[in-house]
């Protein structure tokens, strides 16, 4: 998220932004006390009343706490993405495959039963912050792998191209896809794409994603199509 | 019985953190105060010291850390164990935390089940024998 002051210099602009960046730090921290009240003091009340309530009444108390936890996750993943703006760029030279198998292999591990194809292309070198980049692949392999769901025979590719000398790297998946028209919009915070009840999400992934690239110094777009897959491409300076 | 003193100025936060401690199932009595300078007073005054301090990491006040520093300069107090307990998710506060000579610190979980949990691992590190 990017807090933008009219009529205002570049210094000015950056130091209204850290400012923006700390209040939302600050005011989710604090957000997060009365929650953990909401949800546990349902939990007891459920509890000590869990014979007494019938049928729509305990789906009452879940409404509650499937309330609490869904923003629980939103404040969780608002402090996520102030967390890069404060993070400090420190670049080193990796191997961009390696971390995208070891990603694979985790995802794997959380969901033995899915059937994926991987199509990782080996050895390709970048000099960027480690511990950011792995955000941006698992983001973007983590969705690849979740909208692929349906498709019986699921494949992801991790791949690079050229463009005018520069190096793009892509992920593509034959999953769910989207509307091209909305393409741009992914990369808003909060803003899905998908039905909740479809795709889980709080809508904050790509926001981070997308922020991190420009960290880098980068650029990020995606191209899709509804039930045909996405490709997300980015660069990295 | 291990007595076990929580400081915490959120009247919420130290019902939980009481019903949490219960939820264990561990033999602990559990005592609370509102804010720093209480928690100080009580340890100060009290002729019996409790086998371990919960304590809230922001509060109006004296700070938690504060109250890590006197605790950790009174002769009687030092050895105290203290556990920092927080909303907070800052890497910064932990290491201020643990700095001002806390023993131990623990994230507040949104669920209870999942405080009594972590407040049970708090237990069997700091009171073994309870």
């Amino acid at each position: 998220m990017r807090f933008v002051f009219p009529f205002k210099g570049n210094r000015e602009l950056e130091f209204a932004n850290k400012e923006m960046e700390s209040f939302i730090y600050s005011v989710s921290h604090d957000l997060r006390g009365p929650l953990r009240h909401i949800y546990g003091f349902s939990e007891i009340i459920m509890k000590d009343m869990a014979d007494n309530l019938d049928e729509k009444e305990k789906r009452h108390f879940s409404r509650i706490q499937d309330g609490t936890e869904k923003m629980s996750r939103l404040i969780d993943d608002l402090l996520k993405l102030s967390r890069i703006s404060r993070h400090e760029i420190q670049r080193k030279s990796f191997d961009l495959s390696e971390m995208a198998s070891s990603i694979i292999s985790d995802l794997r591990e959380a969901d033995p039963d899915r059937s994926v194809e991987f199509d990782i292309k080996s050895g390709l070198e970048v000099f960027a912050d480690p511990g950011l980049i792995e955000i941006v692949l698992s983001n973007l392999l983590a969705n690849a792998w979740m909208f692929t769901r349906k498709i019986e025979h699921a494949r992801i590719e991790l791949g690079t191209m050229d463009q005018d000398g520069k190096i793009i790297y892509y992920i593509r998946d034959n999953g769910a896809g989207f509307d091209q028209q909305f393409a741009e919009k992914m990369f808003r915070p909060f803003h899905r794409l998908h039905l909740e009840e479809d795709f889980e999400g709080t809508g904050i992934g790509l926001a981070i994603v997308e922020r991190i690239i420009i960290r880098h110094g980068g650029e990020i777009w995606a191209e899709g199509e509804v039930e045909k897959g996405a490709t997300l491409y980015f660069s990295i300076k | 019985m291990g007595m076990i003193l929580i400081v915490d100025d959120s009247p919420g936060d130290l019902e939980l953190t009481s019903i949490a401690l219960e939820t264990t199932g561990r033999e602990v009595k559990a005592l609370s105060a509102k804010d720093g300078a209480s928690a100080l007073a009580m340890l100060r005054k009290g002729n019996e010291l409790p086998a371990l301090i919960l304590l809230d990491l922001k509060m109006p006040g004296i700070s938690a850390i504060e109250v890590l520093r006197e605790i950790r300069t009174d002769e009687r107090l030092r050895e105290l164990p203290v556990v920092v307990v927080t909303s907070s998710s800052l890497e910064s506060d932990r290491t201020e935390a643990i700095d001002a000579g806390a023993n131990d610190y623990l994230e507040k979980p949104l669920t209870l089940a999942q405080f009594s949990k972590d407040l049970e691992s708090i237990l069997d590190r700091w009171l073994p024998s309870n």
